[in-house]
């Protein structure tokens, strides 16, 4: 399997999600006032619905070693970041997790997320080769208006393990941030922009993060 | 006591698994080698301002660094001098003082004892804030940005201990008239021993051949990634090695690449003026930089990530992994730096990920008896030892792959885990250097 990739296009992008939530619930409507009928009228159910189960489907694409469609999940221009967090103090509390551009386990775009998945298959990423068995239990996911029309903020956490080797294991924690936009051209209906993976960890005590989270 | 002068036999490239594995012989390394070499602490621009602090260990003491009123940098021992406790259990941020918080003792930023609660009303008069202060490292050294510190007094000087590894550590951390700046770090745990990690920098080269293949694949198409090109059968290049353990290797003819930086990277190191500046602060013959190690476990990678890894118990290690560029760079050259280390050698890094997996499995094996006692192979020195040859000071061999020094790393460490003191320490060192004890084909040369 090999690929060429235009090396134009390998930039990463210049943008980052917000870290703090859109504040939907805060936002009146009509003569709703209680916090959850007002974020439940924020986002049409089905929409809602749609985009729980195009998280549930895109876990499982990866959970069956299907790293190729995975990259279908996200848009051209996407997003893939990751920062590290750090012991702080309470009061030094705002700077525990990385600055975009700066620390960061992932800072990937379309093109250099496709060269992972690609080094996955060359049969010899030694790191997966035995593959490893991996479960992504993605759960809390939550659904928020975006700025644009049809663009939507999602959060999840996750708990990601991990079986490799004949008796590794390893597992991970973690929240994510999606940035994700209707797109009637993309088989999955819509496409992730950004995603922004926050582990939990301050120091990573797996091995490696040869996978996709 | 395990006698380790079983375990390791020079002459013909043989080593013991036990090393990586036995709990005693850990125990001893934490005494005769993390309590004696001078190890890593802090870059300046890590605590750039009064108050700064950071924690770090050497070995598995818990080590506070910190930037003080003067702007001189002290290190002490992170542990409470009442009961133990852990003073500060923050990372790094900026302090007035550290309260330990157990009982409520407080330090200053040199680490001496500033207030103890209730000492006017529950303890004797007899009792002296000044002889409980932190324990102190007592002896810190400068160089070139970075700070060092070792617990004995009697080490030399930490010039002295880099001996010929000076010209090699300066190619990477002396290019620069504006210095080198931190911009991103990581740190993550791996299940092996940390000699594993240390020897690979310091020698093997040729293991990127193989185990990194898939990244080297992926990343030589097209992108602005490090050309990594595994350069097939002709791998020219040299590998140098110092007295105490230190070693690395370079692809490439003196002078002639600096193949482990990005395309924007190299760019920017041709352009005249920059060309220039690195010619006069190193002299033109010194374009080397692509491995390295300053035992026991200063990494520098050609690429601009420089680590330090703290041994967990034998089976274990943490890497501490920051990526440095040159201060003055453009901002564009400073980001593909940046980037090309997080895609590659952090725990997400493409060549990371396949070096982690190879070490837990050597660990993994060491389990079985008969696997412990078969013992490992350093027989590649094909290329003759050669001494302080043409620019290049130190042992160093005209072929990137090669065991010398790796070899001679484990000579350092046999001699380190035999001596009690660094005189007799020096006195072994020089003998085992001029008498060259490696290979039939070292000696033939
Ligand atoms: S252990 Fe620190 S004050 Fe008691
Ligand atoms: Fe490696």
């Amino acid at each position: 399997m090999t690929v060429t990739t235009d090396p134009t296009t390998t930039d990463t992008a210049t943008t980052a999600i917000p870290f703090g939530d859109p504040d939907a619930a805060a936002r009146p409507i009509g003569a709703t006032t209680d916090k959850l009928t007002a974020l439940l009228a924020d986002v049409d159910p089905a929409v809602e619905r749609a985009l729980t189960r195009f998280l549930h489907e895109e876990v499982q694409v990866l959970d069956d070693w299907k790293w190729g469609e995975w990259l279908d999940f996200f848009a051209d221009d996407c997003l893939y970041w990751a920062p590290t967090q750090e012991e702080r103090l309470a009061r030094e509390r705002s700077r525990h997790i990385s600055a975009f551009r700066t620390s960061a386990y992932f800072e990937e775009n379309k093109v250099q997320l496709k060269q992972r998945v690609d080094r996955l298959l060359t049969n010899q990423a030694w790191g997966e080769e035995p593959p490893s068995r991996a479960r992504h239990i993605i759960s809390n996911i939550r659904v928020t208006k975006g700025v644009a029309e049809d663009e939507y903020v999602v959060k999840s956490n996750f708990y990601d393990y991990r079986s490799i080797g004949q008796r590794s294991q390893d597992s991970i924690t973690g929240e994510r941030t999606d940035r994700i936009v209707r797109d009637p051209a993309s088989p999955w209906g819509y496409l992730i922009k950004e995603r922004r993976v926050l582990f939990d960890m301050s120091i990573i005590l797996n091995k490696n993060l040869s996978l996709f989270y | 006591m395990t006698d380790i002068t079983e375990l390791i036999d020079i002459e013909n490239g043989r080593l013991s698994g036990k090393i990586f594995y036995d709990q005693e012989i850990y125990e001893q390394e934490l005494e005769k080698v993390w309590k004696r070499a001078w190890c890593m602490l802090a870059h300046d621009s890590m605590i750039p301002k009064r108050g700064d602090y950071l924690q770090t260990y050497i070995g598995e003491d818990p080590i506070m660094v910190v930037r003080q009123k003067d702007g001189s940098v002290r290190a002490f021992l992170n542990q409470c001098r009442h009961r133990g406790m852990r003073i500060c259990r923050a990372d790094k941020g900026t302090a007035k003082a550290f309260t330990c918080s157990f009982h409520g003792w407080a330090y200053d930023l040199a680490g001496d004892l500033i207030q103890v609660p209730r000492q006017n009303t529950a303890y004797p008069e007899t009792f002296e804030r000044g002889d409980f202060g932190a324990v102190k490292v007592p002896r810190i050294q400068y160089y070139k940005g970075f700070w060092f510190g070792t617990w004995d007094k009697d080490a030399p000087d930490f010039e002295d201990y880099l001996g010929s590894a000076k010209y090699y550590l300066d190619g990477y951390i002396d290019r620069w008239d504006g210095g080198m700046e931190q911009v991103a770090f990581h740190r993550w745990v791996l299940p092996n021993n940390w000699k594993f990690m240390a020897e690979q920098p310091t020698s093997d080269m040729q293991h990127s051949e193989i185990t990194h293949i898939s990244a080297a694949t992926v990343l030589n198409k097209g992108s602005d990634a490090a050309d990594r090109t595994l350069r097939g059968n002709d791998p020219v290049g040299r590998q140098f090695f110092a007295d105490f353990g230190h070693g690395g290797a370079w692809y490439g003819e003196k002078g002639a690449e600096v193949p482990n930086t990005g395309q924007a990277m190299q760019a920017y190191e041709a352009q005249p003026e920059i060309a220039e500046m690195i010619a006069r602060r190193l002299g033109d013959d010194r374009e080397v930089r692509g491995h390295l190690n300053i035992w026991p476990t200063f990494m520098l990678l050609g690429n601009y990530t420089i680590r330090v890894t703290h041994p967990r118990g034998p089976h274990e290690q943490e890497v501490w992994a920051w990526t440095f560029v040159p201060k003055d760079a453009p901002e564009e050259i400073k980001d593909s730096i940046r980037r090309d280390v997080l895609r590659t050698f952090t725990p997400a890094g493409m060549f990371e990920a396949d070096d982690a997996l190879n070490w837990e499995e050597m660990q993994h094996i060491l389990k079985g008896k008969v696997a412990r006692e078969t013992g490992y192979l350093y027989q590649m020195v094909g290329a003759p030892i050669q001494w302080d040859e043409g620019c290049y000071p130190g042992g160093s061999s005209a072929h990137v792959f090669s065991d010398n020094a790796a070899i001679n790393m484990y000579a350092n460490y046999l001699d380190m885990m035999t001596s009690d003191s660094w005189e007799e320490l020096m006195e072994k060192r020089a003998q085992h250097r001029m008498g060259l004890p490696t290979t039939p084909a070292a000696v033939q040369a």
